[in-house]
């Protein structure tokens, strides 16, 4: 417990307050002594991090074992760090107020590549060394997981353990493994023979790390009870994964690679699982979440039952994203939740070639007829999603984009309607990620991003809201995707120049970047602008993710062709991923 | 029909914000199963009303909520239902049925009954020369903000009563009714930082605790 007079002066000068307090409705009641004391951090505030469904999971998981206890710890805002400072504290956890130096684990869940830094940040408020091999026995054992870790190397040496794919599967054995052996180094030494788990310091460089994931969603942990934040969050409502994986296979996506296989839960488990949910926490919301929602198989009977369920206590039942089709729009329309009228699409690419390329298997018909009918249906705010920099991409695909918003927009008038039509294009700056078809090809370079961008500013008419964003930053991610351990440096740099909160596009300094990187002897991009060739050995290649380089490189070589692969849910393409992980798989 | 909830707000409570208190109660109230009407229109919420805000870092023995529920569950119902509910800190007093002649709850209450505890550097003399000042006063003018964030000058002396300052237990504990009426609220640290400004200190005041004891009508 950590000192409470102290803390309680903090608090009254910092904004939000009970981001930093806890006893949240549900809030786990903590162990006495004895009990393994392990920090859930999470390298972003608490707005952020509470959003977050995979802690939320964790959490609840490890409070159930009857030895352990599951604090969480968030990145303070400036004012508490500044506060934190000035009195001479450390970064407590929110349950108890326990300094996060005294914890026997700090688990950190990364994200996205732009939080590193803040976990330093973290880690420096917390009188902790960044990296493993300055820390002694005594300091807790700091552990990373998260969709990050596909490519571990840019950050391996701040880590002591890295988990490879889904947490639940492993961290209740190293909870039982420290339990027993309360030595670090000797710790370390045992769990290392763990399957999914990457101890940098230990490992020879050469060994497979494979990644885990649960095979049964059905039968998989689920908490009762979930925490009820008092501030508002990002995702502030319940969230219910219908499935984990996407059947679609886009080329460019490093989501539906990692998760695969596809795994649905039932439409029974989903009932009850939405009653905890609801139960415990009074949402007046529940979201069904996955990759592509539209595509799970009970889509249509869960949602019925959920609406007979639900309507009567006014809770609203909404999908967070939509495919362009009319399925889904039937969904949207029935599910009300659009009261604004506002629809959101991600056709990738402009031109059709390049929809091949990716694998994003829509035509240009399909998008003008889906939005043809949400038009006579009264939507009239349309929002759509494209990326620049994709491999083999011309001057004529990025018009392409163009005219496939003129289109749209010209198109809208057909049918006569009351209001004007609101489109907005958001075009990203693609970054080809490790473990995806993709992994072989060179990012954009930041003139080739500029080029891709003037293009669309004079190809696209003002009437059409396009938004976009500056190639930095996208340099830097596609740096520390694709990586190796020279990056470990320039982490500490830019945080000793300043940098933290990058994810947050305000706070991203590309001059601090830039020099972190001279004083290290590299240059923002090298990694990213790496092309490598389908047999070239690859920094992520000790990572064994189930699907294989081969097929990677298959559908590299097919995306090259412009030719198209199906889905897993119509045919099954061999993946890779192992008989018995995945209900689609060959039969022979 | 309608209820009237009174709850206190302790602890850790005191530093959720008053619209997070009001989501905080939302969900408890659906976690509770109690079925809140709803009013009319194009984007129909819980017919419900909260007590004017406690601002953050105060404590309060005596807060409200009405909330009118669709069926006619006894007071007594709503209070087991509800209990079990509420998150850390926010502890209920007890639920009665409102009657449809009363007042709602903005217009219900005149004072406030508050306890300022705070250190400061010799809380006798302290207590003494702020008794002098404020009892002696025929205005305290002090500064604060208006809704529009202009600096205002008001005069606090009418919006207080019921006045003492005195030395317990080696700190200075200021006892004071201060004004609940509407459109004439007292902000407890408006009236601290009056006081501040009156009654300067050497090492200055260091604020312990503020807690509203009772309201009342």
């Amino acid at each position: 417990m950590g000192d409470t007079t102290q803390i309680k002066k903090l608090l009254k000068n910092v904004l939000k307050p009970s981001r930093y307090t806890g006893g949240e409705f549900n809030e786990e009641r903590m162990k006495g002594e004895g009990a393994v004391n392990y920090c859930m951090a999470f390298p972003d505030t608490y707005e952020v991090g509470m959003s977050h469904l995979g802690i939320k999971i964790l959490y609840h998981l490890l409070n159930k074992m009857p030895n352990v206890n599951c604090e969480r710890a968030f990145a303070p805002a400036a004012d508490m760090a500044g506060q934190l400072k000035e009195n001479n504290m450390k970064l407590f956890s929110l349950e108890t107020f326990k300094p996060l130096d005294e914890f026997d684990f700090v688990g950190f869940s990364l994200q996205y590549e732009m939080c590193l830094t803040t976990v330093l940040y973290m880690l420096e408020l917390s009188g902790i060394p960044f990296k493993a091999a300055d820390r002694g026995e005594d300091l807790p054992i700091i552990m990373a997981g998260g969709p990050c870790c596909v490519n571990p190397l840019p950050f391996k040496d701040l880590f002591d353990i890295i988990v490879i794919g889904e947490a639940e599967e492993v961290l209740p054995a190293l909870m039982e493994l420290y339990e027993k052996n309360r030595s670090k180094s000797a710790f370390l030494k045992e769990a290392q023979k763990l399957e999914g788990v990457y101890i940098p310091l230990l490992h020879d460089g050469a060994e497979r790390i494979k990644r885990l994931y649960i095979e049964d969603m059905d039968s998989s942990f689920f908490p009762e009870k979930f925490i009820v934040p008092f501030t508002e969050t990002v995702f502030d409502r319940a969230a219910l994964e219908v499935m984990r994986g996407c059947p679609r296979g886009c080329r460019f996506c490093q989501a539906g690679m990692i998760y695969r296989p596809v795994r649905q839960k039932n439409v029974s488990t989903l009932l009850k699982q939405a009653d905890s949910l609801i139960d415990s926490t009074g949402y007046e919301e529940i979201s069904l979440t996955s990759l592509s929602t539209t595509d799970y198989m009970g889509c249509d009977e869960l949602l019925e039952k959920l609406y007979d369920k639900y309507a009567q206590r006014k809770t609203t039942v909404s999908l967070p994203s939509l495919r362009i089709d009319s399925f889904s729009l039937k969904l949207a329309k029935k599910m009300q939740t659009t009261r604004t009228m506002a629809l959101t699409f991600a056709p990738e690419a402009g031109s059709q070639r390049m929809r091949n390329i990716i694998n994003k298997n829509i035509s240009e018909e399909d998008i003008l007829s889906t939005l043809q009918e949400a038009f006579a249906s009264g939507y009239n705010r349309i929002k759509l999603y494209f990326m620049i920099g994709l491999p083999f991409e011309t001057e004529e695909d990025i018009l392409a984009i163009c005219a496939l918003l003129k289109k749209i927009f010209y198109s809208y008038g057909a049918s006569k309607p009351k209001k004007s039509l609101s489109l907005s294009a958001s075009v990203a700056c693609f970054v080809p990620k490790p473990h995806t078809p993709f992994e072989f090809f060179p990012q954009n370079t930041p003139e080739q991003f500029a080029e891709k961008q003037r293009l669309l500013v004079e190809g696209i008419p003002k009437k059409i809201k396009l938004s976009y964003h500056g190639a930095d930053m996208a340099v830097i991610e596609g740096d520390f995707a694709r990586g190796d351990e020279r990056l470990g440096n320039v982490i500490i740099s830019a945080y000793k120049k300043g940098c933290v909160f990058d994810s947050w596009g305000e706070n991203f300094d590309n001059a601090k970047w830039k020099a972190a990187y001279e004083e290290n002897g590299l240059t923002p991009g090298q990694f990213a602008q790496a092309s490598y060739g389908y047999e070239d050995s690859l920094p992520w290649d000790i990572i064994d993710m189930g699907v294989t380089k081969e097929y990677m490189a298959a559908e590299a070589q097919k995306a090259e062709k412009e030719a198209t692969t199906p889905g897993c849910f119509d045919k099954c393409s061999n993946c890779g991923i192992k008989k018995g992980g995945c209900r689609f798989e060959i039969q022979d | 029909m309608k209820y009237r909830i009174n709850y206190r707000k302790v602890g850790g409570a005191v530093y959720i914000s008053h619209l997070d208190i009001q989501r905080a109660f939302q969900r408890a109230f659906r976690r509770a199963a109690l079925e809140l009407e709803y009013t009319e229109g194009y984007n129909p919420h819980e017919k419900l009303s909260y007590s004017p805000p406690l601002p953050l870092f105060v404590s309060s023995d005596d807060e409200y909520i009405d909330l009118e529920l669709s069926g006619a569950e006894t007071a007594q119902e709503v209070y087991g239902k509800l209990t079990g509910q509420l998150p850390r800190g926010l502890i209920l007093n007890g639920v009665r049925k409102l009657l449809i002649t009363e007042k709602p709850l903005s217009k219900t209450f005149v004072w406030a009954d508050y306890e300022i505890t705070a250190r400061v550097a010799n809380p006798a003399e302290a207590a003494e020369r702020i008794n002098e000042f404020v009892l002696g006063a025929q205005e305290i003018i002090t500064t604060k903000k208006t809704k529009s964030q202009k600096e205002a000058r008001v005069d606090i002396r009418p919006l207080l009563c019921e006045f003492e300052a005195a030395e317990e237990q080696g700190l200075l504990v200021i006892r004071s009714f201060l004004s609940m009426a509407n459109e004439m609220l007292l902000n407890p640290f408006t009236f601290i930082k009056a006081i501040e400004e009156n009654v300067p200190l050497e090492g200055g005041y260091y604020i312990e605790k503020i807690h509203k004891l009772k309201a009342y009508l």
